[in-house]
Order: structure tokens, then C-alpha cells, then sequence
């Protein structure tokens, strides 16, 4: 006798009420913790993908670079009248500068004063390794005059209007001159000043403004509040200005998009399967005692779900409360049976009958979907483990307040199904023709075999748009402001390894001359912008040094430097001493790009595996052709976020597939333990012939398969073996109510199944009308193979209850 | 009677500041002789709109009248650290419509050329040119060319503007160029203007132009003369 037959009613009472105990105690504590800590929505997308590589400081650093894009607005205002848009342009300046003072704001300007002036007090502490073009060349002709020259421009003329690097330190402004051309290189565009450009054939003057969000763009509250701001801001210049026309540009636009679409999914979703369910309960039950079990088991195990995962995870994915909301049609199934098994043993006068079979059957029917639901977790994406751990749980929990309260609410329940009984059996006896476990055979057989046949033919689908519901007209938006403002691609990039600074500079050095030697790849007036742009290698610093020497320390006459700063009383703090001390001082990228570094990507990242440098792409770029320029290139490779997560997605579901198989094999071992083979294997031919012919019906109707359709059919698997566990063990009970001579038939109980079917269809059924393609997937491959489950559920019933007949 | 004029004025937000003061002239009601409260207000808006005129012709005052202009210039400029300014002469020749050549002299022989379309070119004394693409470059051409043209409407738009001491200040109205440039000090009396621009790093520039000529019109023969550059330079404007 197997260990499950073993379980008394008893112990399966006693049991699951200290459990739930024990749970609702770590549901109290969770629920605090969520109070104090409050609810955190998380509508970030890249959680929902994978890694974006092996290496977990590569994938720290692009999380920083997708970070520091993701804060990026551009705010376009445009109209055809030049003075209209200044007047606007002034405005929003105004409104946005004002708008600082305000200790909640979240919209600044893009600055970057405070970045140069740290980079140039770095600059300044190695006045001697960094010479800008001008004066390099110099330094090495040892032009005494025109260094001269050049330095007086500096300190005059055209060359000395702004210093960054002070006076004494840098008396002949040769440092300045460096410092000046990375200014211009890494300076976002501080000019709004309008300019003229075409739009739809026609011309237009834009003033662009380049803005900064002060949080994580990604967080729901942020977006919303930002969204406002924006909002606001937009709607005051259009009562000052109603003709301007505004166009923007930033990731925020596209999540707040994503986010509003996945609440609309949630209330179409959550509100229609409650609604389906709650009509479907009171037409059967026609009694709102009945549906308090139903209702309580789904609220109690929705929240614990809810509250449990908020507090492991520290948020929520919008994801999982979509998948989540699901989790109703399963839930419900518990009541329905628990209602239906023990009205039909008061029916038959057998008020005291063992309850074992019943809960057998829920056990078995809670491990199955659990093993179905438990496969996701191992999917490596941090947002299905979350639906996996909330879906487990909360059915777990559900299960467990069904078990407790179900005795006590079932008492004068009724349960008026005569109409369904009629479907039932009219549909039983249409199942007359393939009544037998040998036309099972051959019905699986068949599927297998057509599934077999297309397997190769079968077309797969990895793209991470899948992950949203991409809004045409913002990204019609994004691409004319990003042809008419210059920017830089937010998820892709050029990566440079290697394991020395040098090194990477080398490799930056041989990249940008073979790319100088090619037309037609960046667009006019861009290029790629990496630490070569901020910092040259060591190698040059040295260089440079040396040049130095001829400037402040030469060796049989008075220096350049210091007849300079005699000639012009400048103070001099000793630099030939300074220069002696400066030797083998060299500025790294390190130093620079630190932790605290917010306004600059970070463009190099240390670690004990070596250096790992990012290069910025322009917008607009041929990327096949940069591609093309980058094979053959030690340690220089393309990284795409897009490409990087289709191949996560990919491998994924490969992976997935093989776990399905797994989850199969587990699952048979397990009901072979409890039942005979022969039973197993007719138990295990539904859900096999469900999957199946879900993939066949699939690739007819031409859908490519994505890593969503085969996360469903782990559902498809576990919902299928709730059917057949249930006809399994209710025709297992009929057979003991034979011996006792009562005259029931599968009629009594599969109307039960049916309505678990229809609930289960409702809820998942409604997520196939999701605009995001990841949902909409999960629930079209869960209606496609939950039907034929069903199907299947009344094939078995079919098959058996002729055995039944037979045995009577 | 008070000084109305010698407060802070703000050609753009004075009612309020002009009905206090109406207030003021006037406090006693309709039954004691004064303003009622209509003809308070009436006060308060036509004072606005004659310091708003008042304001704009003030500022007028200082800026230049004609589109060309040729003279001389002083450059002082003072850093922290340095205790005697430095000190920079030379010539210089504006067009309203070109823009504007800068020929520094002493100490060093360098000529700059902004023009109004936003192109810089450098040219050296061997009459050697390169174009200055650079931001700081391109802001500083352009504010140069608005003062020199006496642009109110740009003057008016980037800066609030403030009348003390005899003179003008142009203080930056976007906290982002008030981290470079502090404000512009305009005074002027008959033989010279004198532009100081304090900086936000302690760096002050004292530009006073001189001998201000005023031709009917600016070719290349006027320009050559009063910047006494080669051909290059002038045609680089022009």
C-alpha cells in the first residue's frame, strides 16, 4: 500500500490545519513587513530577461550603461514659426529650473559641469602626462617660439576662455587645451537654441531640451510622477503657446507605456475571470454560502501569494500579478470538487463516508500543478520564479484553507447541475466510439506521429519583444527625434577586453583606424566614444612626459615654461620640482570611473578577471557594417541587449523543452507509485496527447513558438493531470459505491471537472487576449491544450466507466 | 517723493511692485481726496507699462546705436591667483548682419572671427586660418555679437536686467550658464564702454572699447582699416 493510500481523512485534516497555521503566522509577518516597508511594483524589463552574459561584472556594468540611458529625455518643442518656439523653449527652461527647488522633483537638466569639474581637478593633478593637439605637436618640434605663442593664446587670446585647469598649475594652458577637447567630445548639447529641420518634407524649427530623471527610470512610481511633471510642464506651455508641437524621446515613455497596458491587462483580466467564475458558481451552486469557500480560498491564497513573494523578492513584477490573476481558475477547482464529492456522498446517504479518495485526489492534483508551476523556476529569469514561487505558493496555500474550511462550509450545500449533467452525459455518449484504451492508443498514437512529423517544420520565435507591447506611434516618435538630435545607442555597445590599460587602448587605437579607413558607417560628424575620448593609454602619458621635459625641465637652458611665467609674472609653484615629482604619475580610467560616477556611463570596469571597456555607439549607425569591421579584432566584440536577450530566450526554451520532458517522467513516476502501470500510462496519455496536439494546432495556425508558449505547457501538463487524477480516483470511489450498490455513474462527479475546465478556461483563456505577445501566448497555448485536456478528461472517463459498467 | 526708478525693475513682473507703489503716492480713500481703488489699479498699470518703456530705453542707452561699428579695445583680464591683470589691446570692426572681427594686438598677435551664422575662424599672424569648432567658442562668439549688435531681445531673453550705480547689470537668467558667467556689467560715458564680465571661477574680464567709429557700412576696405588685418580676415566676415 503506497504511502498516499496510507494517509488517513484524519491525518490529512489534522495536518493541513497545522500547516496552515504555521503559514498564516508567516503571512501575518509578511503582511508587516510589507506595510512597513510598503508595495513596490516593479515594471523594469530586464528582469524579465536573462543575463545579459556569463560574466557578472559585464553584466553590472551594462545594467549601469542601460541604467544611466534609461534616465535620458529629450523634450522637442517645434513649430514653423522660429520666434513661437524660442518663446516656448524660454518657458520650459524657466518651468524646469524652478521645478529644482522642489525637493520631490525628478526632471533636471542634463549637466554636465559638475563631470568636468571633476575630471578636470583629476586632469590637474597630473599637469605633466596630458598636452592637448596643438601643443604635443609643438613639444615634439621643440618649437620654442611657437610654443610661446601658443601659450600667450592661452592665457589672451582665443584659447584662454574658459579655464578649467587653474593658472598655476597649468601656467602655459597646455593641460587646458586637452581639457577643452574632451569638454566638447563628452558635453551634452547645453544650446537649446532652435535650429531648422525637415519634417514630413516640410521644414520646422525644433528646440531640443535635454533632460535627466533623478531616479531609476524603471520603477513604476517614478514613472508615473515624471510622467505628470512632464505633463504639467507640456500642458502650461500650451496655454502660453497653443500652436508649439512637442515630440520626446526616452525609455520612460515606452515603460510608462508597457505599464499602462499591463494594468489595463490586469483589470481586463482579473475582472473578467472573477466575473465569469462568480456566474458559473452561482448558476451550479445558486447559493452565496457556496461561493464563500471559492471566494475565500482565492483571496486567501492570491494574498499569501502576493504578500509571501513582496516580501522574498522585495517587489513585485507587473508580470507576475498578470500571470498571477491566472491563478483563480486553478484555485477554484479545489472548492469544486470538495463541494461536489461530498454533496454527491450526501446524496447517497453516506454522510460519513471516508473523505480519502477526495483528498488523495486534491493532494495528487495540488503536486502536479505544483511540479507543472515549480519547472518555471528553474528558467533562470528572475521574474518567473517570481510567478513560479507565487503561483506554488498561493495554490498551496488556497489548497490548505479548503482542506480547513471545507467541512464546515459544505454543510446543506446543493449543488443544481442537472443541466450540466445532461451535457455531460450527451457528450459521454458521443465518446461511445472511442471507448477503449486500445483507440486511446491509437488517438495519442496519431497526434504523436503528426507531431513528430512537424517537429522540424515547427518555426520558434526568441525576439524580446515578445517581453512588450511595443507602441508604434512612440517608437515612430523616438526615431524623428533621434534623427534630429545626435545620441547614442542605449543597449548596444562595442566591448574591449584585455588585461592591462594599454592593452585596451591599443586595441581602441587599431579599431578606430581601421574604421577611419571606412565610409558610410557612422553618421556624418559622429563616431564612437569610449576612455580614449577622456584619457590617453599610458604609453602616451609617458610620451608626453617626456615632451614635457624640453617644456619645464631641458637640460642646458632655462625652460620654456619658466621664462613664460616670468615674462608674464604668472605664479609658479615650483613646477620643476612638480615635474620631477609627477614621474611615472599616470591618470587611469579607474580613477575616474568610480562607483559614485553618475552622469557618465560607465565606459570601464575593473575586476580580477581584467578590463572590460565600453565604447558608445551613435545613433543611426550601420550596425552590419561596424559588425564587419570588429570581426578580427582580439578582444573588441558588438553587444547587443536585443541580440544578447533572443539568444537567452532562445537557449531558455530550449532548455524549457527538456525540463517538459522531465516533468513528465517525474510526474509518472509518481502516479506509478500510487497506481498500477497500466492506469499510469492511461493517465499519462492525456496530458501527452494534450501537449502534442497543442504544438500541432500551434504551427497550423502558424504561430512560431516562443519561450512563453512552452512555459504554458508546463500548465497544460499539471491542469491535465488535475482532470485525470480527479476521474481516476472518483471512478476508483464509484467502484467501492458499486459494491455498495448505489447506481451512480461518471455523470455524478465530471461535472464537477467540467466546471474546474470551463473556470480554468475563463481565467487563462482571457490572458489570450493580452496586447503584451508574452501573455497573450501563455494563454493561447493554455486555452488550445486545456480544451483538448478536457477532452481527453471525458475520453478517460469514457473508457472507464464502461469498465465500471462492466465490473457492476 | 520716492525714487522709483532706482529699485530693482524687472520689465517683466513691475505691476506688482508698481501698484505698491501707487499704494504708497496715494493711501488715503476715495473720501479723503486720493485714488479709489480703480484708479489704484489704473496707477499701478500704466506705471508698469511706462517702466517697462522707461526700462527698455534705459537699456537701449547702453548698447550700441549703429549695425557698424570699428574702435579699439582693452582686455583686463583677472585671475585668483595672478595679482596683476593681464592685460590684452587691440582693434576691432562689427557688422550686424556678418558678425564680428577681433584683432588682439599686444601681447600677442591673434585675430578672431565670429560670425553671425556661428562659424569661428582663428587666424594667426602669418595669416594662417583655422576653424574653431568648439563650444565655448560658439557661446562666446554669440554673446560678443548680441552685445556688440545691441540685440535687446536676445539681451532681454537670456539675462534679467538691472540699473545700478549708472550702469547696467546682466545678470544670466539659466542656473546653467550662471555656473560660467555670473553677470555682465555694462557703464558707458562718452569716450568709452566699459563690459566687465565676472565668471563663476573668480575670473573677471574687463573689456573697455574705445574710440568707437560708426561708417555707413562695412566692406572690406573699412574693415582692413580699422582691424589693419590681411585680406583673409576680413573676407573670412564678409
Amino acid at each position: 500500500m503506497n504511502l498516499l493510500a496510507s494517509i488517513t481523512e484524519r491525518s490529512y485534516q489534522r495536518w493541513s490545519r497545522w500547516i496552515l497555521i504555521a503559514l498564516t503566522l508567516v503571512l501575518v509577518a509578511c503582511v508587516s513587513w510589507t506595510i512597513k516597508s510598503g508595495i513596490r511594483l516593479d515594471t523594469n524589463l530586464r528582469s524579465l530577461s536573462p543575463a545579459f552574459s556569463a560574466d557578472a561584472e559585464v553584466n553590472q556594468a551594462l545594467n549601469g550603461l542601460s541604467a544611466n540611458a534609461s534616465q535620458n529625455i529629450v523634450l522637442v518643442i517645434a513649430n514653423k514659426d522660429q520666434d513661437l518656439v524660442d518663446d516656448a523653449s524660454d518657458l520650459l527652461q524657466k518651468l524646469i529650473d524652478s521645478a529644482q527647488k522642489n525637493p520631490a522633483n525628478l526632471i533636471v537638466y542634463s549637466d554636465q559641469s559638475q563631470l568636468m569639474g571633476d575630471y578636470a581637478r583629476l586632469l590637474a593633478q597630473h599637469p605633466f602626462h596630458f598636452l592637448g593637439k596643438k601643443s604635443r605637436q609643438l613639444a615634439a618640434e621643440k618649437n620654442a617660439e611657437q610654443a610661446n605663442r601658443l601659450a600667450l593664446s592661452n592665457l589672451y587670446g582665443s584659447g584662454g576662455q574658459l579655464k578649467l585647469i587653474p593658472v598655476e598649475q597649468d601656467p602655459l594652458g597646455f593641460v587646458n587645451e586637452y581639457a577643452l577637447d574632451v569638454l566638447d567630445k563628452i558635453a551634452t548639447n547645453i544650446d537649446t537654441e532652435s535650429r531648422e529641420v525637415d519634417y514630413q518634407g516640410n521644414p520646422l524649427f525644433i528646440s531640443p531640451h535635454f533632460l535627466r530623471l533623478n531616479a531609476d527610470s524603471l520603477s513604476l512610481s517614478t514613472q508615473k510622477k515624471a510622467q505628470q511633471q512632464i505633463q504639467q510642464i507640456e500642458n502650461k506651455i500650451r496655454k502660453e503657446f497653443p500652436a508649439v508641437e512637442f515630440f520626446q524621446s526616452g525609455v520612460i515613455f515606452f515603460a510608462a507605456d508597457a505599464a499602462a497596458s499591463s494594468q489595463a491587462d490586469i483589470n481586463k483580466i482579473s475582472i473578467g475571470s472573477m466575473l465569469g467564475i462568480v456566474i458559473l458558481l452561482f448558476w451550479v451552486f445558486r447559493s452565496l454560502k457556496a461561493l464563500i469557500l471559492p471566494v475565500v480560498s482565492i483571496v486567501a491564497g492570491v494574498s499569501f501569494a502576493f504578500f509571501f513573494c513582496h516580501s522574498l523578492f522585495g517587489s513585485i513584477h507587473i508580470l507576475t500579478i498578470v500571470f498571477g490573476a491566472s491563478l483563480i481558475g486553478v484555485v477554484v477547482d479545489y472548492s469544486l470538487h470538495y463541494f461536489y464529492f461530498c454533496v454527491h456522498q450526501q446524496d447517497a446517504s453516506n454522510i460519513n463516508q471516508d473523505k480519502s479518495p477526495l483528498y488523495r485526489a486534491l493532494l495528487l492534483s495540488l503536486l502536479t500543478s505544483v511540479i507543472g508551476y515549480a519547472a518555471l523556476s528553474v528558467s533562470g529569469l528572475t521574474a518567473l520564479k517570481q510567478v513560479a514561487i507565487f503561483s506554488a505558493t498561493g495554490l498551496i496555500y488556497a489548497w490548505l484553507v479548503v482542506m480547513a474550511l471545507g467541512p464546515w462550509l459544505v454543510k446543506r450545500v446543493v449543488v443544481y447541475d442537472a443541466g450540466l449533467k445532461k451535457i455531460v452525459t450527451f457528450v459521454l455518449t458521443l465518446m461511445k466510439f472511442g471507448d477503449s484504451s486500445f483507440k486511446l492508443l491509437i488517438g495519442v498514437l496519431l497526434i504523436l506521429a503528426v507531431f513528430a512529423f512537424q517537429y522540424s517544420a515547427i518555426q520558434y520565435s526568441d525576439s524580446p519583444r515578445a517581453l512588450i507591447n511595443q507602441n508604434q506611434a512612440l517608437v515612430d516618435q523616438e526615431q524623428l527625434v533621434n534623427s534630429w538630435v545626435a545620441s547614442y545607442e542605449p543597449a548596444s555597445f562595442v566591448l574591449v577586453k584585455g588585461k592591462q590599460p594599454q592593452e585596451i587602448f591599443d586595441r581602441i587605437a587599431l579599431l578606430e583606424t581601421l574604421l577611419n579607413h571606412q565610409q558610410g558607417i557612422f553618421p556624418e560628424s559622429t563616431a564612437l566614444l569610449g576612455v580614449n575620448d577622456l584619457f590617453l593609454s599610458p604609453k602616451d602619458q609617458e610620451t608626453n612626459y617626456q615632451l614635457n621635459q624640453w617644456l619645464y625641465q631641458p637640460k642646458d637652458s632655462i625652460s620654456v615654461a619658466a621664462k613664460f611665467i616670468q615674462e608674464n609674472k604668472l605664479p609658479a609653484n615650483n613646477l620643476q620640482q612638480a615635474y620631477q615629482d609627477q614621474k611615472n604619475n599616470l591618470l587611469l580610467p579607474n580613477q575616474f570611473f568610480t562607483a559614485d560616477l553618475k552622469t557618465l556611463p560607465p565606459l570601464w570596469i575593473e575586476s580580477s578577471q581584467g578590463i572590460v571597456s565600453f565604447m558608445l555607439i551613435p545613433k543611426q549607425t550601420h550596425i552590419d557594417k561596424l559588425k564587419r569591421e570588429l570581426d578580427g579584432i582580439e578582444g573588441v566584440s558588438y553587444f547587443s541587449a536585443v541580440d544578447d536577450t533572443r539568444q537567452g530566450l532562445q537557449h531558455l526554451r530550449q532548455a524549457a523543452m527538456k525540463l517538459l520532458l522531465l516533468a513528465l517522467v517525474s510526474i509518472g513516476f509518481i502516479l506509478a507509485y500510487h497506481y498500477n502501470i497500466l492506469k499510469s500510462l492511461h493517465l499519462m496519455a492525456i496530458p501527452l496527447m494534450a501537449l502534442s496536439a497543442t504544438l500541432v494546432i500551434l504551427h497550423l495556425l502558424n504561430v512560431p513558438l516562443s519561450l512563453f508558449h512552452i512555459m504554458a505547457l508546463f500548465l497544460v501538463l499539471g491542469l491535465g493531470m488535475d482532470y485525470v487524477v480527479f476521474v481516476a480516483e472518483m471512478t476508483s470511489a464509484q467502484v467501492v459505491s458499486a459494491q455498495a450498490k448505489s447506481t451512480s455513474s461518471a455523470a455524478e462527479f465530471f461535472p464537477a471537472i467540467v466546471l474546474s475546465a470551463v473556470t480554468s478556461l475563463l481565467s487563462f483563456g482571457l490572458l489570450s487576449l493580452s496586447s503584451m505577445p508574452a501573455v497573450n501566448a501563455f494563454g493561447l497555448t493554455l486555452l488550445i491544450g486545456n480544451s483538448i485536456n478536457l477532452v481527453g478528461a471525458f475520453w478517460l472517463a469514457a473508457i472507464w466507466q464502461k469498465s465500471f459498467f462492466k465490473t457492476i | 517723493m520716492p525714487n522709483l526708478f532706482s529699485n530693482f525693475i524687472k520689465p517683466q513682473n513691475s505691476l506688482y511692485n508698481s501698484f505698491y507703489l501707487c499704494n504708497s503716492l496715494c493711501p488715503l480713500p476715495p473720501s479723503g481726496g486720493g485714488l479709489g481703488r480703480g484708479g489704484r489699479f489704473l496707477c499701478a498699470l500704466m506705471l508698469t507699462f511706462s517702466s517697462n518703456l522707461l526700462a527698455q530705453n534705459q537699456l537701449k542707452n547702453f548698447l550700441p546705436e549703429s549695425c557698424y561699428q570699428t574702435g579699439e579695445f582693452k582686455q583686463e583680464k583677472t585671475l585668483p591667483s595672478i595679482e596683476q591683470p593681464l592685460v590684452a589691446q587691440g582693434r576691432f570692426a562689427f557688422s550686424c548682419d556678418k558678425g564680428l572681427v577681433w584683432r588682439t594686438q599686444t601681447p600677442l598677435d591673434e585675430t578672431t572671427v565670429y560670425r553671425m551664422d556661428g562659424k569661428i575662424w582663428l587666424i594667426s599672424e602669418d595669416a594662417q586660418a583655422q576653424e574653431l569648432k568648439s563650444k565655448v567658442h560658439r557661446q562666446m562668439g554669440k554673446l560678443l555679437n548680441q552685445l556688440m549688435g545691441g540685440n535687446q531681445r536676445f539681451l532681454e531673453k537670456m539675462f534679467s536686467i538691472r540699473f545700478a550705480d549708472g550702469g547696467v547689470e546682466l545678470i544670466p537668467k539659466q542656473s546653467r550658464m550662471k555656473k560660467f558667467l555670473q553677470v555682465i556689467d555694462i557703464a558707458k560715458n562718452e569716450q568709452e564702454v566699459v563690459i566687465t564680465m565676472r565668471q563663476a571661477d573668480q575670473q573677471t574680464m574687463t573689456i573697455s572699447v574705445s574710440n568707437i567709429q560708426n561708417p555707413a557700412s562695412l566692406d572690406e576696405q573699412v574693415c582692413r582699416e580699422a582691424t589693419q588685418t590681411p585680406a583673409l580676415v576680413c573676407q573670412k566676415l564678409l
